[in-house]
């Protein structure tokens, strides 16, 4: 491959890998007899037989901590889900978001599993002593459609995306993820702080 | 293979035994593949603890087959493909160049696999390409037979011992400048 070879040595290149890789066990016939007459061959696959030795030193995987494992247990049996999306940093606005929510009265949709979107405009409570605008009204209809989103083919509600590749239903009394939740904070605030 | 699953129902007791053992045995190489070719020490703990989570809810699939471990870097893989965009394609010219430079810094007895020369590898490693870093990581911390990981990198094997080929070539370039200075 790298080397001055004789005639011949480049047609063995392939064996060369193949034997110092374990892909084969033993030379083919005519490589086993190039082997025994050529030097730089013998030399080039200890070379690679010394990286690969190398390499594997290298790139042992290190024991896992055990209580990562017991972590990744637990998540596995579904005791723990979407843990990791709860990222210190995160979680006062995501505690924001849910209290924001609690006070507009909006969570009894998280607990109500069977109603469709329709069904919910009735259960919002709608201060019939106070006058919306047109765009705030637009505002927390988009809102409560964003968060009606459901699982194809499921009765869970999916308050994030249904592109997203994580859309594990929520369990109940389980909050959205941290993205949906920042979305939520900004919108209900908005929704709430213009009224006229 | 499929490795999306959902709404799967809770675990009996043997599945639930067999998926620990699974956890405790796989995760050293899932966390060292996902670690080493994706770089996202951050995320790996999740990816890995996702990975579970799907193949929990298929076990059945998981069991059949003979090689778990196969199946478990074939979610991980798809997981970290969804999550981090793949790098530039491969820069050939280095290994080009790499013909006219033979190095033999491997060559049995001339250099001993200590500590120092086991971090430069490791080094070496992480500045590949990331098609052939996968390759190496699959192979030495995977403990993938290069038919196997040509299957889940959906290559035909020659290629996976060409890149395999080629990532070495690279390394050898860069232990022996290494050796040198
Ligand atoms: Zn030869």
């Amino acid at each position: 491959m790298n080397i001055e070879y004789e005639t011949g040595c480049e047609q063995f290149s392939d064996d060369r890998l193949r034997l110092a890789t374990g892909v084969d066990s033993a030379p083919r016939a005519e490589f086993a007899e190039h082997l025994t007459e050529c030097a730089d061959c013998r030399a080039e696959l200890e070379e690679q037989r010394g990286l690969l030795g190398a390499l594997e030193a290298a790139l042992t995987p290190e024991p896992v901590a055990e209580d990562v494992i017991t972590r990744i247990q637990q998540r596995a049996h579904g005791e723990v889900r979407r843990q990791s999306a709860w990222s210190p940093l995160l979680r006062p606005s995501i505690a924001a978001a849910a209290a924001l929510a609690a006070v507009i009265a909006w969570p009894q949709i998280w607990e109500r599993p069977a109603v469709t979107p329709d069904e919910t405009f009735e259960t919002v409570p709608w201060d019939g002593d106070v006058t919306y605008a047109a765009d705030e009204v637009e505002t927390r209809i988009e809102t409560m459609e964003g968060i009606l989103q459901r699982a194809e083919g499921s009765d869970s509600y999916l308050p994030w995306s249904a592109d997203d590749d994580w859309d594990m239903p929520l369990a109940e009394g389980e909050l959205p993820d941290a993205d949906t939740a920042r979305s939520l904070e900004r919108r209900t605030v908005r929704a709430n702080g213009a009224v006229t | 293979m499929s490795v999306r699953t959902r709404d799967r129902g809770p675990l009996g007791s043997g599945e639930r035994d067999y998926l620990d053992a699974l956890v405790r045995d796989a995760s050293p190489r899932l966390f060292a593949y996902v670690r080493r070719v994706f770089g996202k020490s951050d995320e790996v703990e999740d990816i890995v603890a996702e990975t579970f989570c799907r193949a929990a809810g298929n076990l059945a699939a998981l069991r059949g087959g003979d090689r778990p471990v196969l199946y478990l870097l074939t979610i991980a893989r798809n997981l970290c493909r969804d999550r981090f965009r793949r790098q530039k394609p491969v820069d050939n010219a280095a290994t080009d160049r790499l013909a006219e430079h033979p190095a033999r810094p491997f060559a049995s007895g001339t250099v001993p696999a200590d500590d120092e020369q086991i971090e430069r590898l490791q080094a070496a490693v992480a500045a590949l390409p990331e098609n052939l870093r996968e390759i190496v990581v699959l192979r030495m911390s995977g403990d993938l037979k290069f038919e196997e990981i040509a299957e889940l990198l959906h290559i035909p094997l020659g290629t996976a011992l060409s890149r395999m080929h080629t990532a070495m070539g690279k390394l050898r370039q860069t232990m022996s400048v290494a050796h040198e200075h």
